[in-house]
């Protein structure tokens, strides 16, 4: 009786958030018996059958707080994991670039909340989490959702073409017209599409906030084997926070935000400078950093040379005895990628028969790495939503009930956007009172067991 | 015996209402009666009159079905307040399914859970009288069960009806949805019997509350669940409901709300509990009762009440409530409250 292109959910977008909540509606015991649909316009078959080489690592890497985890492991995910490509680290280390205040933080911090906690996070490659959600979507195949790949939506919109001889009014549904052929039509559309997202633009849903004036440049890097690479490290340059994460005790994730004309040419510089400016980029005063910037199209010039000159220097005059990062001892090929940087927040996650998760609501700063973590914090939140309002027999396009799920979102993402940018403008700064200030304010909050503790569980997603 | 419905729930939008004279509503009630003959006379476009009038009335009633069900409409806190009357439902009933589970497993039947969450109410026959737009009867029949929502007021059943067109999943089973413009006592005298009666929100708008209630209790199967919602008759409650709701912030339309027919749950208890076992067919499960161990003296009474809980409303969230239990019993039941009778 029902038409077969009617649907209770369409997710557009099948990267980690659709499809983890995709996973979580046909998991859940309330709403495994609506009809999801799952759209996305990429083939998948290669993360499906995703065989990674030993030893070689994708420059997409995500960080994953113990919330995340948590919520992979409720779906049935966690198990799908690739275990030997992720690693936990219990240790941050950030430090400002210039005055070399230090704050550090610690897995133990936390402990007093929670003991059964190994880490603050775990890095994990995108692809990673991806293939395992796809492999637990396999095994739903006989049920009640249809992914659709390969589906581009070409045009969303309201129609009044009337169903089963008009015994029902739909017009208030969206239909989405796949470049398939086929037109569905979705009691509750949801937008997992990323910044540029149909769904917000076909719900004239504004996107607040601006681009940074800057590029976050990604890179695979073996570094000086380890014991134990179970840190991550931050320093804060003027021109942007540069990372190291550790991928296994040979190799490290990069994630350095700079200026665009810096951004371009450190992913073009040969692989063996590139390195060497890696490795001044976390160990060397700003002074002769911006030495080496100006020497970046100099082909002349060993950057091997001026760093171990330079840090040599450095050491005698005691700077530089600090602990810093593995050295880098070369970079993965083809692994430097370069992105912009956008602080968004949709001014609205909802509207009658939408919703908007992960980017395509916001859209963080990478520096604190928490763009996934909230995203999955959504698809949570508006799991449990969705189940409330099955239990209680609302339809699930309904405002009302949607507004639950911006409600509970809305403003713990705001707080976590403004959070992450008065990081990113507190540190991009080199005006010398304020230097003064933020480097005391580190060392003051390092030395405040209370005040670390509380941040740290902020970061982890613990409530 | 008879008593009218002061305009039944229609009064929660009595401004509507007045916009449709006595003539539309003729015309409505023409065109749903022709319905079928409208079908027949398709092929004579010369006698287009039928069509040419019909036409601007089903755009009017999708707009009063938008006030309706609109969720910033007159309406909305009916709207907010529907998730948490079908929760309370689900709640009340699962502890009783939980009794006669233990029943079950302490005779040494086999219970086997052919209980489904998703469709708790299923082979449950409920009345929601006083249904209006039909904010609860598309849930329970969501939930599963087969919904006679009624309603006094032709125009609210019209409404409902065309609302309930924007969900084929109210179609398909195992929930039946009907509504029916009929009062509670001529139910009765057709009648009728109901699993579940559900007046949700509507003693307060009716004249009679006694007869109505007795025509309630009349319609409910021997061991089966009445619910109720009203508010109390407390000065917190005047304040809240009518000088706050109505006059000052204006969240529901002036006049919506009379305080004299407020009742306070011990009345209402009162009025329940003293209604009369009159169903004959009861004198014949009394027995089985009676093996049971219930005494006749119960038996003699319609039933008890099992519950009563009282709700608010957060101001600022617009979210509804149950309250928790440290709050003073007093406080908690001084204005909103849901109330469980069972029959015998």
């Amino acid at each position: 009786m029902i038409d077969k292109n009617l649907y209770d959910i369409a997710i557009i977008g099948g990267g980690i958030t659709g499809s983890a909540l995709a996973c979580a509606l046909v998991n859940s015991q309330k709403t495994k018996s609506r009809r999801i649909a799952l759209i996305e316009f990429n083939n998948m078959s290669n993360i499906r059958e995703w065989k990674p080489p030993h030893l070689q690592f994708s420059n997409r890497v995500s960080s994953l707080t113990p919330r995340s985890i948590q919520f992979f492991k409720d779906i049935g995910v966690w198990e799908n994991i690739n275990h030997e490509r992720i690693r936990p680290y219990k240790d941050i280390q950030v430090w400002d670039g210039i005055s070399n205040a230090r704050i550090r933080f610690n897995s133990d911090d936390s402990i007093s909340i929670n003991k059964n906690i190994e880490a603050i996070a775990w890095i994990i490659e995108n692809n990673n989490i991806q293939h395992a959600i796809l492999t637990k979507l396999a095994q739903y195949k006989d049920s009640n959702i249809d992914f659709l790949e390969n589906t581009t939506v070409k045009r969303i919109m309201f129609d009044d073409v009337n169903y089963e001889n008009e015994q029902f009014d739909l017009s208030d549904w969206p239909s989405l017209e796949l470049s398939n052929g086929k037109v569905l039509k979705t009691r509750l559309l949801i937008g997992a599409d990323g910044i540029n997202s149909v769904v917000r633009s076909f719900a004239s849903i504004e996107s607040l906030g601006w681009d940074y004036n800057a590029r976050a440049v990604v890179a695979t890097l073996q570094v000086e084997p380890q014991v134990e690479n179970a840190t991550a490290w931050q320093r804060f340059l003027p021109t942007g926070p540069i990372a190291m994460l550790p991928l296994n005790n040979r190799f490290s994730s990069m994630v350095w935000s700079t200026t665009p004309t810096l951004a371009s040419k450190i992913c073009t510089l040969p692989s063996n400078n590139f390195i060497h400016l890696v490795n001044a980029a976390f160990r060397l005063r700003i002074a002769d950093l911006e030495y080496l910037y100006s020497q970046l199209e100099n082909c002349d010039i060993e950057f091997v040379k001026e760093f171990e000159w330079r840090q040599s220097i450095e050491k005698k005059a005691g700077i530089g005895n600090e602990i810093f990062p593995p050295l880098v001892l070369d970079v993965q090929e083809k692994s430097r990628a370069e992105f912009p940087l956008k602080m968004r927040n949709a001014e609205s996650y909802v509207k009658e028969r939408i919703a908007l998760i992960g980017d395509a609501a916001h859209t963080i700063h990478p520096l604190a790495g928490q763009g996934l973590n909230q995203g999955l914090a959504d698809v949570q939140s508006l799991v449990k939503v969705i189940e409330h309002g099955v239990v209680t027999g609302q339809d699930l396009g309904n405002i009302q009930l949607l507004k639950n799920y911006s409600s509970d979102r809305y403003l713990s993402n705001l707080m976590m956007l403004g959070a992450v940018d008065k990081l990113h403008k507190l540190f991009g700064n080199d005006f010398a009172p304020i230097v003064f200030m933020r480097s005391l304010g580190l060392q003051v909050i390092n030395h405040l067991e209370p005040v670390k503790s509380e941040i740290i569980k902020y970061a982890m997603g613990i409530e | 015996m008879k008593f009218i419905f002061r305009m039944g729930r229609s009064n929660t939008f009595g401004t509507i209402i007045r916009f449709n004279s006595k003539i539309k509503r003729d015309t409505i009630f023409n065109l749903h009666q022709n319905s079928s003959s409208a079908e027949s006379s398709t092929h004579d476009l010369s006698s287009s009159q039928y069509s040419t009038i019909n036409e601007p009335e089903i755009i009017k009633f999708s707009q009063l079905a938008k006030e309706w069900w609109s969720p910033n409409g007159p309406v909305k806190l009916l709207h907010s307040m529907n998730p948490l009357r079908v929760s309370y439902i689900r709640q009340q009933l699962s502890k009783y399914d939980k009794e006669k589970l233990k029943k079950g497993q302490e005779s040494g039947y086999e219970t086997t859970s052919a209980y489904d969450d998703q469709i708790p109410f299923k082979n449950l026959r409920i009345l929601d009288i006083g249904c209006g737009g039909g904010v609860l009867s598309e849930s329970l029949v969501r939930l599963g069960a087969s919904v006679v929502g009624a309603d006094a007021s032709l125009e609210n059943i019209q409404i409902a009806k065309l609302h309930a067109r924007k969900d084929p999943s109210l179609y398909s089973g195992p929930g039946i949805l009907e509504y029916k413009c009929i009062t509670a006592e001529k139910l009765l005298e057709n009648g009728e019997s109901f699993d579940i009666v559900c007046a949700m929100e509507i003693i307060e708008h009716v004249n009679h509350p006694v007869e109505f209630l007795k025509a309630c209790a009349g319609l409910v199967k021997p061991g089966g669940h009445l619910f109720l919602s009203t508010i109390s008759r407390t000065p917190l409650s005047y304040v809240l409901t009518i000088l706050l709701a109505e006059r000052v912030f204006r969240i529901v339309p002036n006049g919506t709300h009379d305080f004299n027919n407020y009742l306070r749950p011990d009345e209402l208890q009162q009025i329940i509990e003293r209604i009369p076992n009159n169903n004959v067919d009861n004198s014949n499960t009394g027995t089985i009762d009676n093996a049971e161990g219930v005494d006749k003296k119960k038996s003699s009474e319609w039933g008890q009440i099992t519950d009563i809980t009282g709700i608010g409303v957060n101001p600022i969230t617009g979210k509804w409530f149950e309250f928790n239990h440290w709050v003073p019993r007093r406080i908690q039941l001084d204005v909103n409250y849901l109330l469980t009778a069972k029959r015998n």
